[in-house]
C-alpha cells in the first residue's frame, strides 16, 4: 500500500485544466521527484495534496484514507508537511521561535496552561526548546538560533523552512523547489540533508527544476506537462525518455537526438 | 521569582503602587472619575489590541461594550437581579454574540472584515436604540443603581456608593483583564496568534486551526469589551446609545495605533497619553479632533510601532538590549 | 395603501439612488485604483455641498456654475491630501485606514469650526413642484436626478471610451500588468483619488438644494456608499449603478414604512452580502 496515492487527480480553474487525471503513488521511504516545465501544474498538485485547493475530480489518498478537500491543518495533523515555492517563514520571529511554532501539533497547548504557566506547561516548553535546537543543528542553523528569520541569508531561510516542516514530524514531506536560489555548495548540502531526512524514516515527494538534484537523490521520477503525466521511471529511464526531452527542450532538439 | 524577573517587574509594581495610592492624595471626585474613565478606556484599547494580534481589525468594538452595558443594566433595572448576576450575564452575552458573529465572519479577512465589524457595531447600536423596554431606546437608561455591596460574613460590607469605591472596583477588573491578556499574549497562545497574523498559510500548514484561534481571540477581546461597558455603567450610572458609536470604536483603534502594537504596553500607553492630552485640550475642546487627527497622522507615518516602538528604540539606543527579539517596527501596527 | 404611497418613495428612491451612484463610484474608484478604503469619503461629500453653497452665495454665480467650480475644488483638495498623506502610507491597510480616520476627524471638525454647527440650506435655488401620476416631486429633486444621470453618463463615457479611463480600468484590474504596459501608476493614482473625491463632492453639491447642509452630513454618505459598493461588488461600475439604485429605494421605502429602524438596512446589507457573496452582485463569488 502506497503512503500517498493520487488517483485521476484533476483540478480545473474555470475553463483552464491545470492538472489532468494524474495518477501517482509514493511508497514509504521513497524519495520521489515530480518534474516538468514551468506551468506544468506541479505546485497545483502540491496545493491539492496539502489542502490549499479542493480537487475538482479524483482522489488524494494518504495512508489509504481520502484527504482531498480537508483543511491544511487537518492534513498536517495526519502527518503531512510541506515547504513552499516562495520563501514562507514567520519573518519577524527568530529561528528557534519559527521551529517552536512548528511543534504546534505536539505542544498540547491550552488556554489554561498558557495563562497560569503551569509546571506541566513549562516542562513541555523546555523539552520542545531542546528539540528545536536539535532540529536547528540538523539543518545547519545552530549558530543562527536567535536571528530573526527575515535577516537570514537565502540559503539559511530555505533551511529554516525545512526545519519548520520537520518540526511537524511528518510521515510525508513535500518539498517545493528546495534549492531555488542556492549556490552549488548549498545545493549539495541540501541534497545530503534530504537523504538524511529519508534516513530518519520520512518519505519525500520533491518538486525541483535542478536536474542534478532530481537525478542525484530521487528513487523514482514523474514527469508532467500541461497537467498530464508524460513519463515515469528511474532517473536513468527519464533521462533517455524521448517525450521528456521533447517537453523540456522542444521538438527540434528531440528530433536531432 | 528569580532576580531578573523581579528587576524587570519593578517599574510596573511601582506604578501599580502609585495607582493604588492615588485616591489617598487626589481626593477630588472629578479627577478620580477622570482616571477611572482612563482605566476603562485602557481595557477597551487592550482588548481591541488582543483581537488585532491575530491580524484582524475590528471597528465594531464599541458595539460589544454596548452589549455588556445594556444587558447587565437591564438585568438590574428591568429584571430586578443583583448587579453581580447582571455582570456575569452581560459578559456571557458579549461572549455569545462574539462567538456567533466570529464564527460566521472571521473567514472574511482583511479590509472586508473591518467593514463587517463597522457595520456590526452600527447595527448593535441602532438595535439598542430601537428598543424602549428594557433598554431605554434613544434616551437610554438613567439613574442606574450602584453595584450591590459585597458581603463577606464576618467583615463589613463593601459598598460601592462612593467614587473611590468605583475607582478601585474598576481598577481591579481592568488589572485582571490586562493580566490575562498579557499572559496569553506572552505565552505560546500569543505566539500562535502572531504566526496567524504574520503568515496564516504557513500557520495552517503546521497544524494550526486558524479559524478556531481567531474566533477565540475575538471572543476574549469582546468579553473584555463587554466588561468595560459594564464598568462604564458603574462609573456613569447611566447608558446612552451615543456612548457606543463608530466614533468610539475608532478611538480605541487610534489608542492602539498611537501606542503601538508590539505588546500590551502599547495600547495602555496610547490610551493614557491621548486621554491625558485630551484633559489638557479641554479649553479648546472644539479643536481636539483636529489635533488628535494630526498626531495620529504623524505617529502613523513617522513613528512606526507607535509610542511603544519609539520607546523601545530609545532604550536599545542606550545600550540596554531589548529582551524581546521581536522587531516592533514590523508588528501589525 | 394607495398607489401614491407606493409610487412616491419609488420616485424619491430613484432620485437619491442615482446620486448615491455617484458617491459610490468615487469610493470604488479610489479603492480599486489605490487600494485605499477612503473612510473620509463622506467628508468630501460634505465639502462639496458647502462649496456649492458658499460659491454661489459669495461669488453670486448661479447654481450650475457653482456646482462645477465646487467639484473642481473638492477634487483638488482630494489630490492635496493624497499627495500629503496617502502616498506616504504606501497602500498598507492599517496605516491607510488610520489616516483616513484622521482625515475624517480633521475635515469634519474644521468644517464645524469654519462653517458653524447650524444646518444650512439651498432650498431657494429650485422652487416649485411637479405632480404627475399622483406623485409630488420638487423641482429640486428633479434637477438633482437629471444632473446625476448626466454625470453618470459622462463618467461611463470617460471610463469606457477614453484612454485615461481605460488606463484606470487596467490599473484597477492588475496593477503590475498595467505598469508593465507603460501606464504611469502614480499619476493615475493621484488622478483617481482626485476624481473620486470630486465625485463625492459632486454628489454633495447635487444634494445641496434638497437636504440640510451641515458638517456631519458625511457620515451617512459614507455608510451608504459603502453599502452600495459592497452590494454591487467593489470595483464594479455597473455594480455601483445597480447598488446605488437599490440602496436609494431601500432608504426611501425604509424611511416611509419603518422610520428609525430603517437606518439599520445599509449595514444589514453590508453584512449579508459579505457573508454570502463577498463579490457582491456583479463581482466574483469568493
Amino acid at each position: 500500500m502506497a503512503l500517498l496515492e493520487l488517483k485521476n487527480l484533476t483540478k480545473s480553474f474555470g475553463g483552464l485544466t491545470a492538472v489532468n487525471e494524474l495518477n501517482i503513488y509514493v511508497n514509504e521511504g521513497e524519495i520521489v521527484g515530480l518534474i516538468g516545465p514551468n506551468g506544468a501544474g506541479k505546485t497545483t498538485v502540491f496545493n491539492m495534496i496539502s489542502g490549499v485547493f479542493h480537487p475538482t475530480r479524483g482522489q488524494v489518498l494518504f495512508n489509504n484514507k481520502t484527504i482531498g478537500g480537508l483543511m491544511p491543518h487537518s492534513i498536517a495533523k495526519k502527518g503531512l508537511a510541506r515547504t513552499f515555492q516562495l520563501t514562507t517563514l514567520f519573518a519577524n520571529m527568530t529561528v528557534l521561535e519559527n521551529i517552536l511554532l512548528g511543534f504546534h501539533l505536539k505542544s498540547h497547548i491550552g488556554y489554561f496552561g498558557a495563562l497560569f504557566n503551569t509546571a506541566s506547561r513549562r516542562s513541555i516548553e523546555q523539552r520542545l526548546l531542546v528539540e528545536a535546537k536539535e532540529i536547528a543543528n540538523f539543518v545547519g542553523l545552530e549558530l543562527k538560533q536567535q536571528e530573526l528569520a527575515k535577516n537570514l541569508p537565502h540559503g539559511s531561510q530555505r533551511a529554516l523552512e525545512i526545519a519548520i516542516a520537520l518540526a511537524v514530524n511528518p510521515k510525508l514531506l513535500l518539498l517545493d523547489e528546495p534549492v531555488t536560489g542556492m549556490n552549488p555548495e548549498e545545493t549539495l548540502e541540501m541534497m545530503q540533508k534530504i537523504k538524511e531526512i529519508r534516513g530518519k524514516g520520512m518519505t519525500i515527494l520533491l518538486v525541483e527544476h535542478d536536474m542534478k538534484v532530481v537525478m542525484g537523490i530521487c528513487d523514482r521520477i514523474y514527469v508532467i506537462n500541461f497537467g498530464k503525466k508524460i513519463a515515469e521511471g528511474s532517473p536513468k529511464e527519464i533521462c533517455e525518455n524521448h517525450d521528456v526531452i521533447k517537453a523540456y527542450l522542444g521538438e527540434a532538439y528531440a528530433a536531432r537526438n | 521569582m528569580n532576580r531578573v524577573k523581579l528587576l524587570k517587574a519593578a517599574p510596573f509594581l511601582a506604578l501599580l503602587i502609585v495607582i493604588i495610592l492615588i485616591p489617598f492624595f487626589l481626593t477630588n471626585a472629578y479627577y478620580l472619575g477622570v482616571i477611572t474613565l482612563i482605566f476603562i478606556n485602557v481595557l477597551l484599547a487592550a482588548s481591541l489590541w488582543f483581537i488585532i494580534t491575530t491580524g484582524q481589525v475590528s471597528l465594531g468594538h464599541a458595539g460589544f461594550a454596548a452589549i455588556g452595558a445594556y444587558i447587565s443594566a437591564a438585568m438590574v433595572t428591568a429584571y430586578g437581579q443583583s448587579s453581580w448576576l447582571g455582570l456575569i450575564v452581560g459578559i456571557i452575552a458579549s461572549a455569545i454574540v462574539a462567538a456567533v458573529i466570529g464564527y460566521i465572519t472571521l473567514r472574511i479577512t482583511g479590509i472586508y472584515f473591518i467593514v463587517v465589524t463597522l457595520a456590526l457595531g452600527q447595527i448593535i447600536n441602532i438595535i439598542f436604540g430601537m428598543i424602549d423596554y428594557p433598554f431605554g431606546g434613544l434616551i437610554g437608561l438613567m439613574d442606574l443603581p450602584p453595584p450591590d455591596p459585597i458581603v463577606i460574613p464576618g467583615l463589613p460590607a463593601i459598598e460601592f456608593t462612593s467614587k473611590i469605591s468605583i475607582y478601585y472596583l474598576v481598577l481591579v477588573f481592568v488589572l485582571i483583564g490586562i493580566l490575562i491578556m498579557h499572559r496569553l499574549n506572552r505565552s505560546r497562545i500569543g505566539h500562535i496568534y502572531d504566526g496567524i497574523s504574520q503568515r496564516s498559510n504557513l500557520a495552517e500548514h503546521i497544524g494550526i486551526n486558524i479559524m478556531a484561534y481567531k474566533v477565540q481571540a475575538f471572543v476574549i477581546g469582546c468579553i473584555f469589551a463587554g466588561l468595560a461597558g459594564i464598568l462604564y455603567t458603574y462609573y456613569t450610572g447611566s447608558i446612552i446609545p451615543s456612548s457606543f458609536t463608530l466614533g468610539q470604536s475608532t478611538y480605541y483603534l487610534v489608542y492602539v495605533a498611537v501606542g503601538g502594537g508590539a505588546n500590551i504596553a502599547g495600547p495602555i500607553l496610547g490610551t493614557v497619553v491621548l486621554n491625558i492630552m485630551s484633559i489638557f485640550l479641554r479649553p479648546i475642546k472644539e479643536f481636539e479632533p483636529i489635533i488628535y487627527g494630526v498626531i495620529l497622522i504623524v505617529v502613523i507615518l513617522f513613528f512606526k510601532g507607535g509610542i511603544l516602538g519609539f520607546i523601545q528604540r530609545l532604550l536599545k539606543g542606550f545600550g540596554r538590549s531589548s529582551t524581546s527579539k521581536k522587531s516592533n517596527e514590523d508588528s501589525l501596527i | 395603501m394607495t398607489l401614491e404611497t407606493l409610487l412616491q418613495p419609488f420616485i424619491y428612491g430613484l432620485q437619491i439612488g442615482v446620486t448615491y451612484i455617484i458617491v459610490a463610484l468615487g469610493l470604488t474608484l479610489i479603492f480599486s485604483i489605490m487600494n485605499v478604503l477612503n473612510l473620509a469619503h463622506g467628508e468630501f461629500y460634505m465639502l462639496g455641498a458647502f462649496a456649492v453653497l458658499y460659491i454661489s452665495s459669495l461669488l453670486g454665480v448661479n447654481y450650475f456654475l457653482a456646482l462645477i467650480i465646487g467639484i473642481v475644488i473638492v477634487g483638488l483638495i482630494g489630490v492635496f491630501f493624497e499627495r500629503l498623506l496617502f502616498s506616504r502610507a504606501k497602500a498598507e491597510m492599517i496605516p491607510t485606514i488610520i489616516i483616513a480616520v484622521a482625515l475624517m476627524w480633521i475635515l469634519q471638525t474644521s468644517a464645524q469650526i469654519v462653517f458653524g454647527r447650524q444646518p444650512r440650506g439651498m432650498a431657494e435655488v429650485f422652487q416649485g413642484r411637479v405632480t404627475f401620476l399622483d406623485v409630488n416631486i420638487s423641482d429640486a429633486r428633479i434637477m438633482a436626478g437629471v444632473i446625476s444621470i448626466v454625470l453618470v453618463a459622462a463618467l461611463y463615457f470617460f471610463v469606457y471610451r477614453t484612454k485615461i479611463g481605460r488606463a484606470m480600468q487596467a490599473v484597477a484590474q492588475d496593477r503590475e500588468a498595467a505598469a508593465l504596459q507603460g501606464v504611469d501608476i502614480e499619476v493615475l493614482g493621484v488622478l483617481g483619488f482626485g476624481l473620486g473625491c470630486a465625485l463625492a463632492g459632486a454628489a454633495g453639491g447635487i444634494m445641496a438644494p434638497i437636504f440640510f447642509i451641515d458638517a456631519t452630513m458625511g457620515a451617512k454618505a459614507l455608510s451608504t456608499s459603502l453599502a452600495v459598493i459592497v452590494l454591487g461588488g467593489v470595483g464594479s461600475i455597473p455594480g455601483a449603478a445597480i447598488g446605488g439604485l437599490i440602496l436609494g429605494l431601500v432608504e426611501s421605502y425604509g424611511q416611509t414604512f419603518l422610520g428609525y429602524p430603517a437606518t439599520l438596512l445599509p449595514f444589514v446589507i453590508i453584512i449579508l452580502v459579505l457573508i454570502f457573496k463577498r463579490g457582491g452582485l456583479m463581482g466574483r463569488a469568493t
